[in-house]
C-alpha cells in the first residue's frame, strides 16, 4: 500500500515536474517581491498581474496549438495592432462597430490561414513566413496612420478592455480564462487535440495513421488568427486607442510563456503555459513594485527567464547522469 | 517615441554646444573613406555641383513615423518640399545599419536635399559626409556633428522636460501648498533625449520647491507599457497623485490607467506630459480633467521652414549654415484660450 502510494507520488511528480517547477518559481519570486515590498502581496495587485498578462495570454492560447505542431507565428503582436488600427479607422469612419470588428477579424483569420497554407502545404519554415506578415502587419498599420494612434474607439465596448466582473476581477483577465478555457477543451477533449499532439509528435507517424497534418496546421494557424484579433480587441480597449507600434513583443513574451509552460513540439499542458503567462507578467509588475533600476530590471528578467527555461534542463541531465551512474 | 526621435529630429533649438559635444571630429571622415576628403563644409558645397538639384527630390532618412508628433515632422517635410515643387522619397529605418544603407541609397538615387534625422550621429556622419561632397544639402532634424549639416535643428530636450516639471511644481504649490504629493515620472533609456526630458522633469520639480516626491521613474515610453507601469506603481504606491510622461504616447497610458483605478477627481490628480497632441488637447478640455499639461513644439513649421530653406540652398548653389529654433510652449488644462488655438492649429495641419 504505502509502496502504491509512493509510486503513485513519484508518477504525479514525474507527470507535473515542469508545472511544479514553475509554480515555485512563482512562489519563490513572489516571497522576494513581498518580502521588499509588502504591496507586491496583495489580491488586488494579484488581479492586476492577471490584467496585465491577459493580451499574451489570450495570444498564447493560440500560439501554442501551432507551438504543439513545431510551428510558430511571430506575427501576432502585429496583428493585434493591425485589429486595433483597422477597427479603429473603420469606427472613425461611421462604420457599425461590430461590423468593423467582425469585417477586421476575418481579414486576419484570412492571413493566418494563408501563413498556415504557405506552411504545411509549401513546406515553408513558419519563422521565415510569419515575419513576413509580420512585417506586412507592421507596414499596414503606419500606412493606415501615418504613426498616428487612432482614438476616435466606439466607447460602447469599453468594458470588453477595462471593465470589471462583480467590480473586482478585470473583464481582460476573464476574457483571457475564457481563452485558455477553450484551449484545454479542444486540446484535451476534441479529435482536432489530440491530432495536433500527434502531428507534433511525429507527423510523419500521424500522417501514416490518416491524420491530415496539413490541414491541421492550417486549422492551428486560424485558431490562432482568431486568438490574435480576440487580444487585439482587448488591446484596443485596454488603451483606448488603435496603436501602430503596440505589440511589438508580444510574440516574444507569447513563445517565453509557452515555453516556461514546459510546451514543446507534442508535448505539453495548457496549464503550465496560463502559469508562464503569469510569472512573466509577475516579474514584470514585481521589479516595478520593488522599484529597481530599469536597466538592472532588464538583467533581472533576462537572467530570470534563463534560469527558468534552462533549469529543468538541467534536472534531466542530472537525472541521466543519475541512470548512467 | 519614435516621435521624439522624429522630434528631436526636426526639432529645434539648435543645440549646438550639443552637437559638438557628440559629434564625431569631422576628420573620422578621412579616415574611414579613402577619400579622405574633409567633410563638406557651406562653403565648399557652394563650389560643387549639386548632381541632384535636376531631379527635385528631397530625400528624408529618419526614423519611421510611430506617432502624431514624429508624423507633424514628416508632414512638415512633405509639405515643404511639395510647395516648393519637389518630390519626397521616404526611406524610413529603426537601426543604425538600416539608415546607413538607406541612406547610401538615396544618394545614390540622386537626392538633391536630405533630410536627416540621425540615429546615431557619429555612425551617420561619413555618409553624410558623402553627401555634402556631391552637392547635396542636408537638413538636420536632430543632431549631427558640426560641418555635416547646412540647415541644422535640434532641440534641448533637457529644458523641455524642466518646463513640464517646474508647471507640474508650481500646480502642486498653488493647489496643494500642504501636502506631500506622490509622483511617477517616466523615462526611457531606449534615446539621450529621453533620458534629458526625464531628467529635466525632476529637476524642474526640484527647483520649482514643491512638496512633490518622486517615489518612481520608471521606463515607458509607449502607452501600453505607461499603461502597465502606472498600475504597478499604483499597487506600490496607492497615494499616487501625480504622474508626468515624457512624450504623449505614454502620457495616455498614464490617463488610461489612472482613470481606471478610479483617479478621475481633477481636484486631486494630475497627468502632465511633454509633447502636445489632439487627444491631450481633447482629455485636457473636459470638465474637472485630471490630464493637466503637455508641451506644445512647433515641429510641423521648423521642418516646413527648413526644408525650403534646404531647397533654396540647393537650387541657387548658395547659402550659409542656418539654425531654425524650435519654439515650445507650457500648454495648461486651464487656459482654454491655449487648448482651443493648438486645437485649431492641429486641424489646420490636417491632424
Amino acid at each position: 500500500m504505502k509502496e502504491r502510494v509512493m509510486s503513485n507520488k513519484k508518477h504525479f511528480i514525474s507527470e507535473h515536474r515542469q508545472m511544479l517547477f514553475l509554480v515555485i518559481l512563482v512562489l519563490l519570486f513572489g516571497t522576494i517581491f513581498s518580502l521588499l515590498n509588502n504591496r507586491f502581496l496583495s489580491v488586488s495587485n494579484f488581479l492586476t498581474i492577471f490584467r496585465q498578462g491577459s493580451v499574451i495570454g489570450i495570444i498564447s492560447v493560440g500560439a501554442m496549438v501551432i507551438f504543439l505542431m513545431g510551428c510558430f507565428d511571430l506575427a501576432t503582436g502585429a496583428a493585434a495592432a493591425f485589429f486595433g488600427v483597422a477597427v479603429g479607422l473603420m469606427m472613425e469612419k461611421g462604420i457599425n462597430s461590430f461590423l468593423a470588428i467582425i469585417v477586421v477579424t476575418l481579414i486576419i483569420l484570412t492571413v493566418s490561414a494563408l501563413q498556415g497554407m504557405i506552411v504545411s502545404y509549401l513546406n515553408c519554415d513558419s519563422f521565415i513566413i510569419t515575419f513576413g506578415a509580420m512585417s506586412i502587419y507592421r507596414g499596414v498599420c503606419y500606412v493606415l496612420t501615418r504613426g498616428v494612434a487612432i482614438y476616435d474607439i466606439d466607447p460602447a465596448f469599453n468594458w470588453i478592455g477595462q471593465g470589471y466582473l462583480f467590480g473586482v476581477i478585470g473583464v481582460p483577465v476573464v476574457i483571457m480564462l475564457i481563452c485558455f478555457g477553450i484551449g484545454t477543451f479542444l486540446l484535451n477533449y476534441t479529435r482536432f487535440g489530440r491530432r495536433v499532439y500527434a502531428v507534433g509528435g511525429s507527423e510523419e507517424a500521424a500522417r501514416l495513421s490518416g491524420v491530415n497534418a496539413k490541414k491541421h496546421k492550417v486549422l492551428g494557424y486560424v485558431f490562432c488568427g482568431a486568438m490574435v484579433a480576440l487580444s487585439g480587441l482587448v488591446l484596443m480597449y485596454r488603451v483606448n486607442s488603435g496603436q501602430p507600434s503596440a505589440g511589438a513583443d508580444y510574440n516574444l513574451d507569447a513563445i517565453s510563456a509557452i515555453a516556461l509552460g514546459g510546451v514543446s513540439k507534442g508535448e505539453g499542458k495548457i496549464g503550465g503555459v496560463l502559469v508562464g503567462v503569469f510569472l512573466i507578467s509577475m516579474i514584470s509588475n514585481g521589479l516595478i513594485i520593488i522599484g529597481l533600476n530599469d536597466y538592472i530590471q532588464q538583467i533581472i528578467k533576462g537572467i530570470i527567464l534563463i534560469f527558468a527555461l534552462s533549469s529543468d534542463k538541467f534536472l534531466n541531465i542530472g537525472e541521466l547522469i543519475r541512470k548512467k551512474g | 517615441m519614435l516621435v521624439a526621435a522624429m522630434i528631436s529630429s526636426l526639432s529645434a533649438t539648435c543645440a549646438f554646444g550639443d552637437s559638438g559635444e557628440a559629434a564625431a571630429e569631422p576628420a573620422a571622415v578621412a579616415d574611414s573613406e579613402e577619400t579622405a576628403a574633409e567633410p563638406a563644409t557651406v562653403a565648399d558645397s557652394e563650389e560643387t555641383a549639386a548632381v541632384g538639384v535636376e531631379n527635385k527630390v528631397v530625400g528624408i532618412s529618419t526614423l519611421p513615423a510611430t506617432s502624431l508628433t514624429s508624423a507633424l515632422v514628416l508632414q512638415g517635410i512633405v509639405d515643404g518640399a511639395k510647395d516648393k515643387g519637389w518630390d519626397v522619397q521616404e526611406a524610413p529605418s529603426d537601426d543604425v545599419e538600416g539608415q546607413i544603407s538607406k541612406t547610401e541609397t538615396l544618394i545614390e538615387a540622386g537626392v538633391g536635399v536630405l533630410a536627416v534625422g540621425a540615429i546615431d550621429n557619429d555612425a551617420l556622419a561619413p555618409v553624410i559626409g558623402k553627401a555634402m561632397e556631391k552637392g547635396i544639402r542636408i537638413f538636420d532634424t536632430y543632431n549631427l556633428p558640426e560641418g555635416y549639416k547646412d540647415i541644422a535643428c535640434s532641440y534641448d530636450h533637457y529644458q523641455m522636460g524642466l518646463l513640464s516639471g517646474k508647471g507640474a511644481g508650481e500646480y502642486a504649490k498653488e493647489h496643494w501648498p500642504d501636502e506631500e504629493i506622490e509622483a511617477l515620472v517616466f523615462t526611457s533609456t531606449t534615446s539621450e533625449f529621453w533620458i534629458s526630458r526625464s531628467n529635466g522633469v525632476v529637476d524642474g520639480i526640484k527647483e520649482s520647491g514643491a512638496k512633490i516626491n518622486v517615489v518612481a521613474v520608471e521606463e515607458a515610453w509607449e502607452t501600453e507599457e505607461a499603461l502597465k507601469v502606472t498600475e504597478s506603481v499604483l499597487q506600490a504606491h496607492p497615494d499616487l497623485r501625480m504622474v508626468i510622461a515624457i512624450n504623449d504616447a505614454a502620457s495616455l497610458g498614464a490617463y488610461t490607467a489612472m482613470v481606471n483605478n478610479g483617479n478621475t477627481d481633477g481636484d486631486k490628480y494630475f497627468v502632465g506630459a511633454i509633447d502636445l497632441v489632439p487627444q491631450m488637447l481633447k482629455y485636457m478640455s473636459q470638465e474637472n480633467t485630471i490630464f493637466k499639461s503637455g508641451v506644445y513644439l512647433d515641429l510641423y513649421q521648423q521642418s516646413y521652414d527648413g526644408t525650403q530653406l534646404a531647397i533654396d540652398m540647393a537650387e541657387s548653389g548658395k547659402g550659409e549654415y542656418t539654425e531654425i529654433p524650435v519654439g515650445f510652449d507650457y500648454v495648461e488644462a486651464d487656459n482654454k484660450e491655449q487648448i482651443q488655438k493648438y486645437t485649431d492649429l492641429f486641424a489646420s495641419y490636417g491632424f
